[in-house]
């Protein structure tokens, strides 16, 4: 009955509920809204620099980052790469060579990173292919092709089929270098590396190098990319003598932006909250202004504190709840057509590619968001109805119920 | 034994620190069935009185004792619970729970006693045709006149079957044909039930119908007298 009391007090005032049961609907959409913007923000970013660029784990031998130099290799690395392959949470791995060193073109020269892949398994671990945007990815038959950055083509005033040399110091302290022919252009949304990095086929590299079996970077992608702290660590115990980071270790950086996103959107999620929670203790304070008579007449004929309180908290709550569904519903609706078509940033989208992000965010939301904002709405209701309910139980019945 | 007994009651109140002395020194009993009228002027502490003896408001000085029990040292919430077994109440208006109909508004009481469910429909049934709503059963206080409000509330008043019902000014908004009827209904509750009213009024015709009237002036009984 106290629920049914309630329920009906609810649409006593129609437009004062409603007003809440928009407010808690506004809330709980621009909440999920702005994360799953974030999140799609996140992935996109998680998806360019780290899927497609990183990896999941690389592998390097300790002394390699330091320095850069040729001569720290992996060693074994065939080993190594079966060990990985029979390892069941990694999805592809892949060998690579790293050298730091030189791109001429005829006319001017730039300081690159020249990695060496090989394109068929590379293909699987970052999906580098999809980056070409003109010409063709390695496609085997093409000896010493080299994939240059549209940033680094402008650069050294070159374009598709241009021959450039690429120089760089070979493990005994030499220098070696080899002429290359650009094959494809690519373009990732990290203007700043593609400048700066040039990608050939192992075999090439190694070849310009006189020797077939050094590697540098053994770089892997899991097939669940949250799994990553574990598996990290599992491999880093497995290989105790090489260096093994994940994209955090890698990327502190995307780490950062990741915890400060997470922090900025609790603080927005924060605020939401506080002022639904304003809204909720405003209202039925008012309600229970208005109603001073019948509490004082309720809690006459018999009605007890809890059951004062309980009746003002299941008002405050079921109110809150109604909003609840819709609020879901409509981000439900939202985040997925969002999701699917995108939200174009192409107004910001030169200052974003800076940072390694492309300029098309699909909103994402992990199921369990949806839950946890309900939570959250509820405890909010929870919380806001508190203090009507203990001014419900603070009236004097006496002086209640002759209140004019 | 007496229904109630109220002893050496005073009330006094402080309205800006100055006291104001709204009843003083009453002393009262009351015993099963009675049928009494609490009459006086304006400000003469017929409410004060009244919430006394229910509870709702603790005396200054004095004691009130229900069927032996003294209920001036109850706390505030044992006072809440002692209402809801041993009083009735009928107010002048604001009486019942606009969103429940005259059913759940009479079964409310009974569902807050924790009565089965069986007893409280028969019951709801019985009181709400005596009171002669039995067509007004599903409908909401709004759509009922004054008169019917208070039949119902007194209905409710009766379903918790307390010991007795105060009733403060229970005719005051209604016109003389609703307070007749209302007057007749309590008067029949009162014989049938042997259910002990006391109730407040300014209005000489309900004073007629009482079978004791207790006359309050500045908060001191000045008369108390049996009639009929
Ligand atoms: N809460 C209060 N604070 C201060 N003074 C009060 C309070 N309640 C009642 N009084 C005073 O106590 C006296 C008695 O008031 P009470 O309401 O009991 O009279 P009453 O006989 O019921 O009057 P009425 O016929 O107008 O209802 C009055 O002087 C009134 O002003
Ligand atoms: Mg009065």
């Amino acid at each position: 009955m106290l629920l049914k009391i309630a329920w009906r007090n609810i649409w006593r005032k129609r437009n004062r509920s409603l007003i809440i049961i928009f407010a808690v609907t506004l809330g709980i959409w621009a909440g999920l809204f702005i994360c799953s913007f974030m999140g799609g923000f996140i992935n996109e970013m998680m998806d360019e620099s780290i899927n497609h660029t990183f990896s999941h784990i690389q592998i390097h031998n300790p002394a390699f980052k330091g320095n850069n130099e040729i001569q720290y290799t992996i060693r074994e690395p065939q080993k190594v790469l079966a060990a990985i392959e029979s390892n069941p949470d990694v999805k592809a791995v892949t060998l690579r060579n790293v050298a730091f060193g030189m791109t001429a073109s005829p006319s001017t020269a730039s300081g690159t990173k020249i990695i060496g892949i090989n394109p068929v398994v590379e293909r699987k671990v970052t999906g580098f292919n999809i980056f070409v945007k003109q010409g063709t990815y390695f496609d085997g038959k093409t000896k010493n092709g080299v994939l240059v950055g549209q940033k680094l083509v402008d650069k050294l005033h070159i374009k598709m089929h241009s021959k450039i040399v690429l120089t760089f110091a070979g493990g005994d302290g030499n220098i070696v270098s080899g002429a290359f022919r650009v094959i494809g252009i690519y373009k990732t949304s990290n203007a700043q590396s593609d400048l700066a990095t040039v990608f050939v086929n192992s075999d090439d590299f190694n070849a310009v190098l006189g020797n077939d079996t050094t590697f540098h970077e053994i770089a892997m992608v899991l097939k669940d990319a949250d799994k990553v702290d574990t598996v990290n660590a599992a491999i880093k115990k497995q290989f105790p003598t090489l260096k093994v980071e994940s994209w955090k270790e890698l990327s502190p950086e995307t780490v950062t932006l990741n915890d400060y996103i997470a922090f900025i959107l609790w603080i927005l999620m924060g605020v939401f909250m506080l002022g639904l929670g304003f809204a909720i203790v405003n209202t039925m304070l008012m309600a229970v202004m208005e109603r001073t008579r019948e509490l004082g007449m309720l809690m006459a004929i018999g009605l007890n504190k809890s059951r004062t309180f309980g009746m003002i908290m299941i008002e405050t709550i079921s109110l809150t709840f109604v909003g609840c569904p819709f609020g879901i519903g409509l981000s439900y609706l939202t985040v997925t057509y969002f999701g699917k078509h995108g939200i174009s940033l192409a107004a910001f989208a030169k200052g974003m590619e800076n940072f390694g992000m492309s300029s098309m965010v699909y909103p994402f939301l992990r199921e369990n968001v949806y839950w946890e904002i309900a939570i959250m709405v509820f405890c909010t209701a929870l919380l806001a109805a508190v203090y009507p309910s203990i001014r419900a139980i603070r009236l004097k019945p006496a002086e209640a119920i002759h209140k004019i | 034994m007496n229904v109630i007994d109220i002893n050496n009651v005073s009330k006094v109140y402080h309205d800006n620190a100055i006291p104001v002395p709204a009843v003083t020194d009453v002393t009262l009993h009351f015993t099963e069935g009675e049928f009494a009228a609490l009459v006086g002027p304006s400000g003469s502490g017929k409410t004060t009185l009244l919430n006394i003896i229910g509870g709702l408001d603790k005396p200054t000085k004095g004691e009130v004792i229900i069927e032996g029990q003294n209920v001036t040292s109850l706390s505030d919430s044992k006072m809440i619970d002692f209402r809801l077994q041993n009083i009735g109440f009928v107010f002048q208006a604001y009486n019942l729970i606009p969103v429940l109909t005259a059913r759940e508004n009479v079964e409310f009481i009974m569902l807050l006693q924790k009565r089965p469910k069986a007893e409280r429909e028969k019951r709801v049934a019985e009181l709400l045709k005596e009171v002669g709503l039995q067509d007004k059963m599903d409908t909401r206080p709004n759509e009922m006149s004054g008169g019917q409000q208070q039949r119902v509330a007194v209905a409710r008043a009766l379903a918790s079957k307390p010991k007795f019902i105060l009733a403060d000014e229970p005719t005051a908004n209604l016109d003389s044909k609703s307070a007749a009827n209302l007057l007749d209904i309590m008067s029949e509750m009162n014989k049938n039930e042997n259910i002990t009213f006391i109730f407040s009024t300014h209005d000489s015709r309900v004073i007629e119908r009482a079978h004791r009237v207790i006359t309050l002036t500045d908060g001191v009984v000045s008369s108390d007298v049996l009639q009929k």
